[in-house]
This record gives C-alpha cells, sequence and structure tokens, in this order.
C-alpha cells in the first residue's frame, strides 16, 4: 500500500471518529433540551415540513383509498351501526341538555367562574410517528397563528396530546402514547386521580392509582386539569386491562388516524421553556396526615 | 507541462461531486419518505428504514460516490423530523458506511444470500443502538413490538429495494453508454 492512500485512509477514519463524536454531542446536546438547539430544530422543520407534506401526499392517496374501499365493502354494517350510535347520541343529547342547565343554575348559585377560556384551531397533521421511539406530530400551524408551547392539542374523540415545540408556521404535538407524556387524569365514575404515561406502543399506563381505587375495565379516563397546562374533562381513554397493580388504558383517540386536529390557544399563556421555573407552574399539594395526594368527588356527588 | 497540467486539472469540475450530493438528497427524501408512511395506519410507529437499504447498497456498490458526511445528513434528517433523539441515527449510520468499507470486498464475492443476512445483522443493529440510546436517555423502555416490526419490516422490504436500485443502476449506465 503507498503512502498515500495510508494517508487518505487515516485521514477518512479521522474523519468518521469526529462524526461520530459530533452525533454523540448533539444527542446530549439535544437530551439537554437546549431552547437554541430547539428553536434551530423548529426553524428546520419549518423548512423542511413542505417537503414532507409533498412527500406525504401519494401515502396519504393510498390511506385514503384503502379506507374508501373498506367503508364500501361494509356499507350496510356501517349503516346499521351509525343509527344506533345516532339514537344512543340523540338520548345523551338531551341527557346533556338537562345537565348543562343544571350546571349553570349550580354555578350561579356557587359564584363559580368558568376558567376555561380557549379558543379551538384548526389544524392539520403533516406527519405521523414514523419510528419507535418518538410519538410526536406535526402540525401545520404556529405562532404566527399564535400557538404557544404547552396548547393541549384534541379531537372530537379526546385528547391528542401538547404542542411541545412552535415554529413560524409548523408545530411539534407530543402524543399521549409518547414515553415522555404524563398526563393528570381522573377516573370519570368514582374521580381518584392517576397520571398516564406513554411507552411508544398503542395503549397508555395508568399509574399513581390510591390504593381504594378500584379500576374497571370500560371506565372512562378523563383529564384533571391538575397542573394547569390541560383543561380538565377531556377523555383521555377507557381502561382496556386491569391486571394486579397495572392498569392499561386504550387511547380515546386513534392516534393512527389523524388528519386534522384542534389545538386549543390561550386559557393558559403556555409554557415558557426558557424560563421555566420549579414552583412557578406547579403548586404542591399540603402534606396532611391523609396519605391521599388528591381530593376528589364520586360520581354521586360524595367528597373522598 | 507538468505545472501546466495541474493547473489546468484544478479548474476541471470533478464529476464525482454532484453524484455524492444527489446521492445525500436522494437519501434525504427517502428519509422524509420513510416518515410519510406513518401516515399509513399499518405502518404506523414502526416504517421500515428505505434510507437504510438506500446508504446500505450505495455503500456497497457506488462506495466512490459516498463521502463521510453521507450516512451523517441522512440520519440527522430523519432524526431531526421524526425523532426524540437528534443524533442517534446518524451516529449508527456513520458507523454502517465505516463498516462497509472493510466488509464490502468479502460480501462482492459472496452471493446475495450473503449480502442480505449481512443487512439484515446491520439493521438490527441500527435499531438496537437506538434502542439502547433512547433507554438509556430516557430511562425507560418503549414498547418493543413496533421496534422488532421495524426490523422485520427492514429485512423483508431490502431484496424488493435492492432490485429496484440495480435495475434503476443499469438502466442509467445504459443510457451513459449510449
Amino acid at each position: 500500500m503507498r503512502a498515500s492512500d495510508k494517508a487518505k485512509i487515516r485521514q477518512r477514519r479521522i474523519g468518521h471518529t469526529l462524526l461520530v463524536v459530533a452525533s454523540f454531542s448533539l444527542m446530549f446536546l439535544g437530551k439537554a433540551d437546549f431552547s437554541a438547539l430547539r428553536s434551530a430544530r423548529m426553524g428546520l422543520n419549518d423548512f423542511i415540513a413542505p417537503v414532507v407534506d409533498l412527500l406525504s401526499a401519494p401515502v396519504r392517496g393510498v390511506e385514503t383509498m384503502v379506507q374508501g374501499i373498506r367503508t364500501v365493502a361494509s356499507l350496510r354494517a356501517e349503516n346499521v351501526r351509525l343509527q344506533a350510535e345516532n339514537a344512543m347520541l340523540k338520548r345523551w343529547r338531551r341527557r346533556a341538555e338537562i345537565l348543562e342547565s343544571e350546571n349553570r343554575q349550580l354555578r350561579s348559585v356557587a359564584g363559580a367562574v368558568s376558567p376555561d377560556r380557549r379558543v379551538a384551531l384548526t389544524a392539520r397533521a403533516v406527519t405521523a410517528p414514523g419510528g419507535a421511539f418518538a410519538h410526536t406530530v406535526l402540525v401545520a400551524n404556529g405562532s404566527d397563528q399564535g400557538i404557544a408551547a404547552g396548547n393541549p392539542v384534541v379531537t372530537a374523540d379526546g385528547l391528542v396530546g401538547l404542542v411541545v415545540d412552535v415554529g413560524a408556521a409548523y408545530s411539534r404535538v407530543l402524543m399521549i402514547s409518547d414515553i415522555n407524556a404524563q398526563i393528570p387524569v381522573i377516573l370519570a365514575s368514582s374521580s381518584w386521580p392517576g397520571v398516564t404515561t406513554g411507552n411508544n406502543g398503542p395503549f397508555l399506563a395508568l399509574r399513581y392509582l390510591p390504593e381504594e381505587a378500584m379500576p374497571r375495565v370500560g371506565e372512562l379516563v378523563l383529564t384533571s386539569g391538575h397542573g394547569g397546562v390541560l383543561p380538565a374533562g377531556v377523555p383521555v381513554g377507557r381502561i382496556d386491562l386491569v391486571q394486579d397493580d397495572y392498569v392499561r388504558i386504550k387511547p380515546a383517540v386513534d392516534l393512527r388516524n389523524l388528519s386534522y386536529v384542534s389545538i386549543l390557544v390561550g386559557g393558559t399563556d403556555g409554557i415558557d421553556t426558557n424560563n421555566l421555573e420549579l414552583g412557578e407552574y406547579y403548586t404542591p399539594l399540603p402534606q396532611d396526615d391523609d396519605s391521599r395526594l388528591f381530593e376528589g368527588v364520586n360520581a354521586l356527588g360524595e367528597r373522598q | 507541462m507538468i505545472g501546466r497540467g495541474r493547473f489546468f486539472q484544478r479548474a476541471e469540475l470533478d464529476p464525482k461531486w454532484p453524484i455524492c450530493f444527489l446521492i445525500i438528497v436522494i437519501g434525504m427524501i427517502l428519509s422524509i419518505f420513510e416518515g410519510s408512511l406513518g401516515l399509513w395506519s399499518a405502518l404506523y410507529g414502526s416504517t421500515p428504514l428505505l434510507s437504510l437499504i438506500f446508504l446500505y447498497w450505495v455503500a456497497l456498490h457506488h462506495e466512490k460516490y459516498v463521502l463521510l458526511i453521507t450516512g451523517f445528513m441522512i440520519g440527522l434528517t430523519s432524526d431531526l423530523l421524526f425523532s426524540d433523539l437528534i443524533g442517534g441515527r446518524a451516529t449508527i449510520y456513520i458507523a454502517v458506511t465505516f463498516a462497509m468499507d472493510w466488509r464490502r470486498q468479502k460480501l462482492l464475492q459472496g452471493d446475495f444470500r450473503d449480502i442480505w443476512i449481512e443487512f439484515s445483522v446491520v439493521a438490527a443493529i441500527v435499531v438496537c443502538f437506538q434502542l439502547l440510546v433512547f433507554s438509556a436517555l430516557n430511562l425507560a423502555l418503549p414498547s418493543l413490538t413496533p421496534v422488532l416490526f421495524q426490523i422485520g419490516l427492514t429485512m423483508a422490504l431490502f431484496p424488493i429495494g435492492y432490485v429496484i436500485m440495480a435495475t434503476m443502476s443499469n438502466t442509467l449506465q445504459r443510457l451513459r453508454t449510449l
């Protein structure tokens, strides 16, 4: 081997090593959550997202076609199901109107003010989780439309996640199924509080339930509103499996089929990640002698 | 004369660079497309590593067009758009191009089965490396079903990708010789 070849090989090896070091540094810097890196990432996303959108068009077309074929094949069964659902929804609507009226009267008596001042902004999902290591989606609306980090993202079925990064025209949404997503929730029928955690799979786990709680399969799980970031009462999912201490939840929203989402803007000012200080965004609960961390009201209106 | 020769050689455009650049761009487009496949509900959260198939094939058959930063750029595009871990895939893609430098000769002397088996090992290592780093940095293990599905699907799609790229390469070669 000639000396020049040896030098070339050495140069290539040094180059490889330097690039590996650079990549490793990026990994740690990314994990350290530097605001400059986040801004750079969202800036790049704003630039690349239109390309992603363009390349997604054929995939979206195929998916729509497949869904269309499925719908045609099951049209009759679907019609029967929808009629039954419609009848049930009509009954629920009547019940909701009665409850709304009752709620309004009770609020006026108690002098309570509705804390929710959020406005829903519709946004199109540009991407979907492509890998097993992050469940995030890019949506086609950003700070130009008033979106801020921390804004909840929902569909008609329930909670999708919350905005974590905001660019000028695109935002990144952390889905409830992501391993980093932890949502404070309550069980709808008993009001026991807990926290759902994702594992980058199709289901969520319900953790930190008090020992007295008796979760049942099929029970609805709603956001509790603790922490003030998410509004209370948004459906997160239904309990799918209870096995000893492990409680599994099936998300209310079919996260695999996200086309459009609603971003709830306002209500909170979002999370300023540049100026996040301990104690500023949550208040520790008073340490009572009671072992329960939260208090709740059950479906019968009794305080627990 | 020698001096003049060198002067003019420097002035010439090296035809290798546009192809190297094109390979990076195609790889980046493939990694974007890979993410777009997630919109298909059947592939939600576990899309095949099309960019790895491309990188492996190019590194095997057209190594002179693979620059040091080729794997880095392709991996970084994927990381920036679809991953929580910026640099994770970039690191392992650099390692893949590096490993191909010393495995190439042996693979080219073998048959397609050897290439496929070696690719399967590479795909498994790529995903396992990401899994390892992800678990170490997040102190949590993600659901393994999508991870295994991603590895399996990538392995299964390799022969199709290989044939498509070989056909395209041969066609381009013929067009150039015309």
